[in-house]
């Protein structure tokens, strides 16, 4: 009886956890201004919200063939998500699409004495 | 059990992403974004409404589901452009352009740094 409270338990965390973290992921990506960071934002709830959610119906699972197609998911779902983000950032990438590297002021500083050959990348280098 | 809020938890962060997707100023890779995201979404829904309902063959077709959904970005981004040549280190690491979000906050252009990427004419496209 106490086991099966303390399992209720644990998995009412995780799963509150998980759809904690996919809504937050959600917000972040509706909120960020740069594909790549939505990227990021987007990568919370593929992993972390998807672990979380998972791990909670597994430790509600009746069956074990419940709990092996429940782990099948989490071991496909993180196989093939980083490999779709990395897809897309590289073929954002090659298109044509950078991330935002420089503030505003300092990219209007920089362009205001007109063409800066080669004195921008120690530039950046100093910036933290 | 947290399975009902956490079905809610879901439907938000769906429509979220549904926002992103058809938002008139997103570009074709958040919108690709947004897909994975809902698909990956989809497959969690599918895998606790089958645990809601008592039903635990729901998982087969999350599985299913995850596959597809992996596929399909897959296939949407060798369709688009993920191949040909390799920019080069300087030209990412000079700024080039800086794609924001398209209400102008931080989409300033660096005309003298990307010689080597593609011009300004790609970085436009969008999907009407």
């Amino acid at each position: 009886m106490a086991v099966e409270l303390a399992l209720d338990i644990a998995s009412g965390i995780l799963l509150g956890l998980g759809a904690l973290l996919i809504v937050i992921a959600a917000i972040g990506m509706l909120r960020f201004s740069d594909l790549f960071k939505r990227l990021h934002a987007a990568s919370v709830a593929e992993t972390g919200g998807m672990l979380c959610l998972v791990a909670g119906m597994l430790l509600q699972s009746p069956h074990w063939l419940v709990a092996v197609k429940l782990v099948l998911i989490a071991l496909l779902l993180m196989l093939t998500n980083p490999v779709s983000t990395h897809a897309l950032a590289r073929a954002a990438l090659y298109d044509g699409y950078r991330p935002a590297l420089r503030k505003r002021e300092e990219q209007a500083a920089s362009s205001g004495h007109g063409k800066v050959p080669d004195g921008q990348a120690s530039h950046r280098k100093a910036q933290p | 059990m947290l399975f009902i809020p956490a079905l809610a938890g879901l439907l938000v962060a769906g429509s979220i992403g549904l926002i992103l997707a058809i938002k008139p100023s997103a570009q074709v890779y958040d919108r690709i974004l947004a897909l994975n995201f809902i698909g990956t979404l989809t497959v969690l829904f599918i895998a606790v409404i089958g645990f809601v309902f008592g039903r635990p063959e729901f998982l087969d077709i999350a599985v299913a589901y995850a596959l597809i959904n992996f596929i399909g970005t897959i296939a949407v981004l060798k369709y688009l452009k993920s191949t040909g040549e390799t920019p080069a280190i300087e030209s990412l690491a000079d700024g080039g352009v800086v794609t924001g979000n398209t209400d102008g906050e931080e989409s300033v252009t660096d005309a003298s740094a990307n010689g080597k990427v593609e011009g300004n004419s790609s970085n436009q496209r969008s999907v009407s």
